[in-house]
C-alpha cells in the first residue's frame, strides 16, 4: 500500500517528465532517437533524475522507504516464499535501476541522435508543464520519509489502516538483518555508474550482449512476446471464429439454406410450373382428366 | 306467378336491351359507339332495377327454380358494376385494336345475362342454361380479335376445354338427378343420402366443371393461354366477371343442396384451394407477360376464395365474398394501368415494358404500387383486409394447415408482385408512354386505387353488407 | 374526450407527405420546398411528442391518452394509448425523423420528393406501432412499415439494393404472417384483440407456447436475432444513409418493443418456458456476431453486425424478466437508436465525400477532419458502453439483471462487451488514426454545419442520458414494475394450477 502511494508520485513524475521530453522532441517517443539534451532541458533533466532515483529506491527518497519495506517484510515472513520474494525483489530492484538509468542516459546524455530535428531547436517545456512536475518531484522526494510512520510504522498510535487490511499471520516485529536493509540501496546506488558505463561510455558491451544473445534480446525487446501470445491465444482465434461465422455460418449456411436457398428452390419449382404449360390442348385436357380422376379415386378410397 | 315477374325485371330488361341493341346495330350504320355507350347506360339502368328490388326478402320463382335474395342481388350488383367498369375502361383500347364493333358489347351483355341467371339459379337445369349462355359469349369474345392468331387460338382452346368441362358438369347433373330424383336444389337437399357413391361422383363431376370456370388448379390450364391471347379488355372481363358468377354458383351448390355432404366435398375444396394458391404463386414468378402473370395471380386468388368456402360456415362464405369483391377492385385497377401502357397506338404487355415507369408516370406508378401491394396482401391496403377476413374464418374452424399454407403462398406471391414494383421503381427508365387517357380509364383507375388505399379508414361497411348474407 | 394527441401524431406526417405529393415537381426549387415541408412537419411532430412527454404522468401504470373508436364493427377497435414504455420509443421516432431528413442533404440525389414521402409515411407508421393497443392495429402498422422501407432500400440503395430489398421484405413478411395467424387465433380464443383486456384476462396457458412461437417468429426476424439476422447487414449496407438511420434507430426497436409489450405481457408462461432459447440465441448473437463484426471490412456492415449484437443484449435483458433487465433493455434500445443512427451518419459523412465504405480506404482522418474525429469518438465509446454514455447504462442494467438470473449467461454476455470494445476501437483506429495513405482523403472537407448539427444533437442526449438517466428510468419504471408484477402473478397462479393437477 505504501509503495502504491509513493509509486503514484514518482511514476506520475516520470510520465510527465518524459511527456515533456517527448514534447520537446516534437512527439518522438523512441529513446534511441534522443540523447545529449540535458543542457537544453535542465529542469526536466533534474526532475527526471529525481523521479528515477525515487523509483529505483535511492536512499532517503520515497521509493527507498516503500520498496525496501516490501523487501524487508517479505524477508521477515521467514518462509521460503518470503525469501524467494525478497530475492526477486532485490534483483528486480537492480534491473529497475538499470533500465531507469538507461532511460536517463540515453535521453539526456550521450550523443544527439535525432536526425529530424536540430539540437538547436530543443527548448525547455513551458512553465505549465513544469509546475506539476516540480510538485510531484517534491512528493517523490519526501513522501517516503514523512509518511513512513503513518503507513508502516511499528509503533504508530494512530493506526492508519486499522482493520482495513487483514494480515494472514501477525508480522513479526523483529528487525531484519542489517545486511538486508543496506543491500538493496547499495546495489541500487552501484547500478548507476554501471548503467552509465553500459549505455553511455561503452556501448560495445551492450551491443555485444545484444548480438550474442539475439533470441534472448528479441524475446526481451518484444516484451517477452506477451502481445504475440495474446494475439495467438485470443485475437487470432477470435478472428478465425469471426470469419468462420461470417463466411461459413452466415453466408454459406444460413443464407444458402435460408433465404437464398428457398428462393432458388422456388425458382426451380416455378420453372417447372411454367414448363408445365405446354400449349397443347390434348395435354390440358389430359391434366384436367387426371386431376378429376385423382379426386374421384381419393373420395372412393376414404 | 305473373305478379312475381317484377322481381326479374333486371333480367328481362337486359335481354330486351340486348335485342334492341342488336337491331340498332344492324339497321343503323356506324352505330358502334352508340351501341357501346348504350350498353353502358343499360347496364347502369339494370343496376338501378336490382336496387329497386326488395333486397332483403327471399323470393322463389318458376316452381322454385329461380331464387332471388340478398345474396344473389349482391352478386348481381357486383357482376354488373364490374362489367360496366370493364366497358368504361376499355373503349379506347377497342378502338385502337379495331375491334370496336357492335357485337362486342352485345356479347358482353349476353354473357352478363347468363351470369345473372347462373347466380339466381336454384335448379340444375337453369344453372346450366345460364352457364352455357355466358360461356358461349365468352368463346366468341376470347377470339374476338380474329385477325390475330393468338386470339383465335385462345378462343378455340377455351371452347374445347370448356366443352369438356361442360360435359363433365352435365354428366354430374344427370347423376345427381338420378340419385335424388330432382334437379331442384331444395328437393335435392331433402332427398340426399350421403352414403351413396353416385352422389359423391355427381358432386365431383360438378365441382370439376365449376373449378374449370374459376380456373382452379388442376383445371386451370386454359387460363394462362386464354388470358394472354385474348384482347386485354376481354382478359379483364375474364379475370373479373365470370369469377363472380362461378363463385356464387360454387357457394350455392355446395351450401344449399349438399351442405350435409360437407365431409365429402370439403377435402376436395381444400385440395383445389391449396393447389391453386401454391401453383398460382409459383408459376407466376416465372412469367414475362403481364397478362399471363395476371392469369396465374388470379388462379392464386381463386385459391384463397375457395379456402373461405372450404370452412363450411357462414363466416367463411362471407369472407370469400369480401375477398372476391376486393379482388375485383384490384384487378380493375391493375388492368386500367395495363390499358395505359400505350405508345404510338401499340399496347405493351410485357413486364419489362414497365421498366422505370415511375420516372415518367409517377402518379400511375403510385397507383400501380398501391394496387400491387394490395394484391400481395400488405397492410394497410384493401387486399390485406380481404385476406385477413379469410384467415379469420379459416382459423375459427381450426384449419391451421390451410391458413399457414395460404400465408406462405402469400409470401411467395409477394415475390412476383415485388418484382413488378422493382421493375417499375428500381430499373432504368424507358421511353415515355402516351398520356392521352380516356376519362373512363382515369375514372376507373383513380376510383379503384382510392378505394383500395382508403379502405382501411372505414372497413366495416363492406363487412356489414356482406354479413347479411347467410347461406346456411 | 380530450384532444386526440396520439392520432394527430400519427396523422401529421401523413398530411405532410400529402403536401409534398402535391408540390409541383417541375419547378426548380421543388427539392427545397418539399424538404422544408418535411422538416416542418417532422419538427412539429417532435415538439408535440415532447409536449406529450411533459403531459405524461409517470406515476401511474395505466395507459394514458387512450383513444378508442369503433373500427371493424364488433371486432376491432381503433385503440391507441401509451404507457411509460411506448412514450420513449415515440420520442425516439420523432427525434430521429427530422435528423434523417436533414441528413439526406448529399446522399439522395434524385427523387427527393418520393424519398421524403417515404420517410414521413414511415414515421407515422412507426408511431402507430408504438401506441397501438390492439393487436390488429399493431399488425397493420407493423407490416405497413415494410412498404416504405422496401422502396427506400430499393430505389435509393447501393449496387446490390434489389437483392437486399427483396431479402428484407420477404424475410420480414414471412416472419409476420405467422404472427397474423396467431393474432387471429387469439381473437378466437379470447374473443378480443384489445391488449388491455388481454392483459386483464390473460390467455389460456395451453395455447401460449404456440402463440408465443408465432409472435417470436415475427419479432425474431425483426430484432433480428441469430440465425435470422442475415437480412440486416444486406439491408443496411445497401440502404442510403437516411434509410439506414431509420432502419437501425427505429425499425429494429419494433421487435424489442413487441417482445416487451406482447410476448411478456400476453404470454408470460410461455415466455418463462422459452427463456433458455432466448438466452442462447442472444448469447450467440452477442458473442459470435461480435466476432463477425470484428472481421468486416465494410464500415456499414460492421455497424450493422454490431447492431445485431446489441439487439442480442436487448433480448437478453428483456427475458431476464427483472426490473433492471427490462429497464436496461429499453434504455439500451433508446441508446442504440441514438448511437447506431449516429454511427451510420458518421459512415455516411465519409461515404458522401469519398464514395467508399471500405475501412482500408481510410486512415488518418483525424488530421483532416478533427471535428469529425471527435464526434465519431463519442459514438464509438457510446457503442462500447463506456461509463458516461447512455450505452453504459443500458448494458450495465442488462448485465445486472442477467446476473440475478444466471451468472454464466451474464459472464458470457460481458464477454460481448469486450468484443464490442475490440471491434469498435479497431474500426476507429483504422479509420481515424494511422497514416494517411489514400491521396483522395487530402481533399475532403470537415463536417459542414448541418452535419455538425445532426451529430451533436445525437451526441448530446447520448452523453446526457449517460450521466443522468433519471428521466428515462422514471418514465418507464412504473410500467415495468406493473408488467413484472403481472408476470409473477401469472407464473405463480400457473404453478398453483399445475400443483393442483399433480395432487389430483
Amino acid at each position: 500500500m505504501f509503495h502504491l502511494f509513493t509509486h503514484a508520485f514518482f511514476k506520475a513524475l516520470l510520465f510527465l517528465g518524459s511527456g515533456s521530453v517527448i514534447h520537446s522532441f516534437k512527439d518522438e517517443q523512441d529513446i534511441n532517437q534522443m540523447g545529449g539534451v540535458w543542457k537544453k532541458l535542465p529542469y526536466t533533466w533534474v526532475l527526471m533524475i529525481i523521479g528515477t532515483l525515487a523509483l529505483t529506491g535511492f536512499p532517503l527518497l520515497s521509493g527507498f522507504y516503500s520498496k525496501d519495506a516490501i523487501i524487508e517484510y517479505a524477508y521477515l515472513r521467514g518462509n521460503t516464499a518470503g525469501y524467494y520474494a525478497s530475492t526477486v525483489g532485490i534483483f528486480t530492484a537492480l534491473l529497475t535501476s538499470i533500465y531507469s538509468w538507461r532511460l536517463i542516459f540515453k535521453t539526456f546524455h550521450g550523443d544527439y541522435n535525432n536526425n529530424k530535428l536540430k539540437i538547436d531547436t530543443m527548448h525547455e517545456s513551458p512553465l505549465v508543464m513544469l509546475i506539476p512536475l516540480i510538485v510531484l518531484a517534491i512528493g517523490a522526494l519526501f513522501t517516503g520519509y514523512f509518511f513512513k510512520e503513518l503507513f508502516i510504522g511499528h509503533s504508530s498510535s494512530n493506526n492508519f489502516w486499522t482493520d482495513s487490511i487483514k494480515f494472514l499471520s501477525p508480522l513479526s516485529l523483529d528487525h531484519p538483518p542489517l545486511w538486508i536493509i543496506y543491500f538493496t540501496p547499495v546495489i541500487v546506488v552501484l547500478s548507476i555508474p554501471f548503467s552509465y558505463y553500459l549505455f553511455v561510455k561503452n556501448k560495445n558491451i551492450t551491443n555485444w550482449l545484444k548480438n550474442e544473445n539475439k533470441p534472448l534480446y528479441n524475446f526481451l525487446i518484444n516484451k517477452w512476446y506477451f502481445d504475440e501470445l495474446y494475439d495467438y491465444i485470443f485475437v487470432k482465434p477470435s478472428k478465425k471464429i469471426g470469419i468462420f461465422f461470417w463466411k461459413n455460418i452466415d453466408i454459406k449456411f444460413i443464407d444458402k439454406f435460408g433465404p437464398d436457398g428457398i428462393s432458388n428452390l422456388i425458382k426451380i419449382f416455378s420453372n417447372k410450373a411454367v414448363k408445365f404449360q405446354s400449349g397443347y390442348i390434348y395435354q390440358y385436357a389430359f391434366i384436367m382428366l387426371l386431376g378429376f380422376s385423382a379426386l374421384l379415386t381419393y373420395l372412393i378410397l376414404i | 306467378m305473373i305478379d312475381n315477374l317484377n322481381f326479374i325485371y333486371p333480367e328481362i330488361f337486359i335481354s330486351l336491351s340486348i335485342m334492341f341493341l342488336l337491331l340498332l346495330g344492324v339497321f343503323k350504320k356506324n352505330s358502334n359507339s352508340l351501341v357501346y355507350n348504350f350498353s353502358i347506360i343499360f347496364l347502369i339502368f339494370t343496376l338501378a332495377l336490382i336496387f329497386n328490388n326488395p333486397l332483403q326478402s327471399n323470393i322463389y320463382l318458376f316452381n322454385d327454380s329461380y331464387e332471388i335474395n340478398f345474396f344473389s342481388s349482391f352478386m348481381k350488383i357486383l357482376t354488373i358494376s364490374s362489367g360496366s367498369f370493364v366497358l368504361i375502361a376499355s373503349s379506347r383500347y377497342l378502338r385502337i385494336f379495331k375491334i370496336f364493333q357492335i357485337e362486342y358489347s352485345i356479347l358482353l351483355l349476353s354473357s352478363i345475362l347468363g351470369m345473372m341467371v347462373m347466380i339466381s339459379s336454384n335448379d340444375l337445369i337453369v344453372f346450366y342454361i345460364g352457364l352455357e349462355l355466358q360461356s358461349l359469349s365468352l368463346y366468341v369474345l376470347a377470339s374476338f380479335n380474329r385477325d390475330q392468331i393468338k386470339s383465335s387460338e385462345s378462343g378455340l382452346k377455351y371452347f374445347i376445354l370448356s366443352a369438356l368441362s361442360s360435359g363433365l358438369l352435365l354428366y354430374g347433373c344427370s347423376l345427381i338427378y338420378g340419385y335424388t330424383g330432382s334437379t331442384n336444389f331444395i328437393i335435392i337437399s331433402e332427398n340426399i343420402d350421403p352414403i351413396k357413391y353416385g352422389l359423391t361422383f355427381g358432386i365431383v363431376f360438378i365441382l370439376v366443371g365449376l373449378a374449370f370456370k374459376i380456373s382452379a388448379v388442376p383445371f386451370h390450364m386454359w387460363a394462362p393461354d386464354v388470358y394472354e391471347g385474348s384482347p386485354t379488355s376481354v382478359t379483364l372481363f375474364f379475370a373479373v366477371v365470370p369469377k363472380i358468377a362461378a363463385l356464387t354458383v360454387f357457394i350455392r351448390f355446395l351450401y344449399v343442396p349438399f351442405i350435409n355432404m360437407i365431409d365429402q366435398w370439403q377435402i376436395i375444396v381444400i385440395f383445389l384451394s391449396i393447389a391453386s394458391m401454391i401453383f398460382g404463386a409459383l408459376a407466376a414468378i416465372g412469367q414475362k407477360n403481364l397478362k399471363r402473370l395476371v392469369a396465374y395471380s388470379s388462379i392464386g386468388h381463386m385459391g384463397f376464395a375457395l379456402a373461405g368456402l372450404s370452412t363450411g360456415t357462414n363466416e367463411g362464405v362471407q369472407s370469400s365474398i369480401i375477398y372476391i369483391s376486393i379482388y375485383i377492385l384490384m384487378n380493375l385497377g391493375l388492368f386500367s394501368c395495363l390499358f395505359m401502357l400505350k405508345r404510338n397506338d401499340k399496347y405493351y404487355e410485357n413486364i419489362d415494358d414497365l421498366s422505370g415507369f415511375s420516372k415518367n408516370h409517377p402518379l400511375i406508378s403510385l397507383s400501380l404500387l398501391i394496387i400491387l401491394f394490395s394484391l400481395a396482401g400488405i397492410p394497410p391496403m384493401a387486399g390485406f383486409f380481404a385476406k385477413f377476413y379469410l384467415f379469420k374464418a379459416i382459423v375459427k374452424e381450426s384449419m391451421y394447415f390451410l391458413a399457414i399454407t395460404g400465408l406462405l403462398s402469400t409470401v411467395i406471391s409477394a415475390f412476383y408482385y415485388l418484382r413488378i414494383i422493382k421493375i417499375i421503381y428500381f430499373d432504368q427508365e424507358k421511353e415515355k408512354y402516351d398520356s392521352d387517357y380516356s376519362i373512363g380509364l382515369k375514372l376507373t383507375l383513380s376510383l379503384s386505387t382510392l378505394l383500395i388505399l382508403l379502405y382501411f379508414i372505414y372497413p366495416s361497411r363492406l363487412v356489414e353488407i356482406v354479413s347479411r348474407i347467410n347461406i346456411i | 374526450m380530450n384532444f386526440p394527441i396520439l392520432s394527430s401524431l400519427i396523422l401529421l406526417p401523413l398530411v405532410g407527405s400529402l403536401f409534398i405529393l402535391f408540390v409541383k415537381s417541375d419547378s426548380s426549387n421543388t427539392h427545397q420546398s418539399s424538404k422544408y415541408v418535411a422538416l416542418f412537419t417532422s419538427f412539429v411532430n417532435f415538439f408535440i411528442s415532447i409536449y406529450l412527454w411533459y403531459l405524461f404522468d409517470n406515476t401511474i401504470s395505466e395507459f394514458q391518452f387512450v383513444e378508442d373508436k369503433e373500427w371493424l364493427k364488433g371486432f376491432v377497435n381503433y385503440k391507441v394509448g401509451i404507457d411509460g414504455i411506448s412514450i420513449l420509443f415515440i420520442l425516439l421516432t420523432t427525434f430521429i425523423t427530422p435528423l434523417s431528413i436533414i441528413a439526406i442533404n448529399n446522399s439522395i440525389s434524385f427523387r427527393l420528393k418520393e424519398f421524403l414521402i417515404a420517410i414521413l409515411v414511415m414515421e407515422s407508421l412507426m408511431i402507430g406501432v408504438f401506441c397501438s393497443l390492439d393487436l390488429i392495429i399493431f399488425y397493420l402498422f407493423f407490416e405497413g412499415g415494410l412498404i416504405p422501407m422496401f422502396l427506400i432500400i430499393g430505389i435509393w440503395g447501393g449496387t446490390r439494393r434489389i437483392y437486399s430489398a427483396f431479402k428484407f421484405f420477404l424475410f420480414t413478411l414471412l416472419g409476420s404472417v405467422l404472427m397474423l395467424v396467431a393474432i387471429i387465433a387469439i381473437y378466437w380464443i379470447t374473443g378480443t384483440t384489445d391488449v388491455v383486456q388481454l392483459y386483464e384476462f390473460g390467455i389460456d396457458w395451453k395455447y401460449q407456447n404456440l402463440l408465443w412461437l408465432a409472435f417470436f417468429s415475427s419479432f425474431a426476424v425483426k430484432t433480428p436475432m441469430w440465425p435470422v439476422h442475415t437480412w440486416l447487414p444486406d439491408a443496411h449496407v445497401e440502404a442510403p444513409t437516411a434509410g439506414s438511420v431509420f432502419l437501425a434507430a427505429i425499425l429494429l426497436k419494433l421487435a424489442g418493443y413487441g417482445f416487451i409489450r406482447f410476448s411478456l405481457g400476453l404470454f408470460p408462461i410461455a415466455s418463462d418456458f422459452f427463456t433458455p432459447l432466448i438466452y442462447s440465441l442472444s448469447l450467440i448473437a452477442i458473442v459470435f456476431i461480435s466476432l463477425v463484426a470484428l472481421m468486416q471490412d465494410d464500415m456499414k456492415k460492421l455497424i450493422a453486425y454490431s447492431s445485431v449484437a446489441h439487439m442480442g443484449f436487448v433480448t437478453l435483458g428483456i427475458f431476464t424478466l427483472t426490473q433492471q433487465g427490462i429497464e436496461g433493455s429499453i434504455i439500451q434500445m433508446i441508446s442504440h437508436g441514438l448511437v447506431s443512427a449516429a454511427l451510420f451518419l458518421c459512415v455516411g459523412v465519409l461515404y458522401d465525400r469519398t464514395h467508399s465504405r471500405l475501412i482500408n480506404s481510410y486512415g488518418g482522418i483525424v488530421s483532416i477532419m478533427p471535428k469529425y474525429a471527435v464526434v465519431f469518438m463519442i459514438f464509438t465509446l457510446a457503442a462500447i458502453g463506456l461509463p458516461g454514455t447512455s450505452g453504459f447504462i443500458g448494458e450495465f442494467l442488462i448485465l445486472l439483471g442477467a446476473f440475478q438470473k444466471s451468472i454464466i449467461t451474464a459472464l458470457i454476455a460481458s464477454l460481448g462487451v469486450i468484443f464490442a470494445a475490440a471491434y469498435m476501437l479497431w474500426l476507429y483506429k483504422r479509420v481515424v488514426f494511422g497514416n494517411l495513405i489514400n491521396k483522395e482523403l487530402f481533399k475532403i472537407p470537415d463536417l459542414n454545419k448541418s452535419e455538425i448539427f445532426i451529430l451533436w444533437s445525437l451526441a448530446i442526449p447520448t452523453l446526457f442520458f449517460g450521466f443522468y438517466p433519471e428521466p428515462l428510468i422514471n418514465t418507464i419504471e412504473i410500467s415495468i414494475q406493473d408488467l413484472i408484477q403481472m408476470y409473477d402473478l401469472n407464473l405463480s397462479s400457473y404453478a398453483e394450477f399445475n400443483g393442483d393437477d399433480l395432487i389430483k
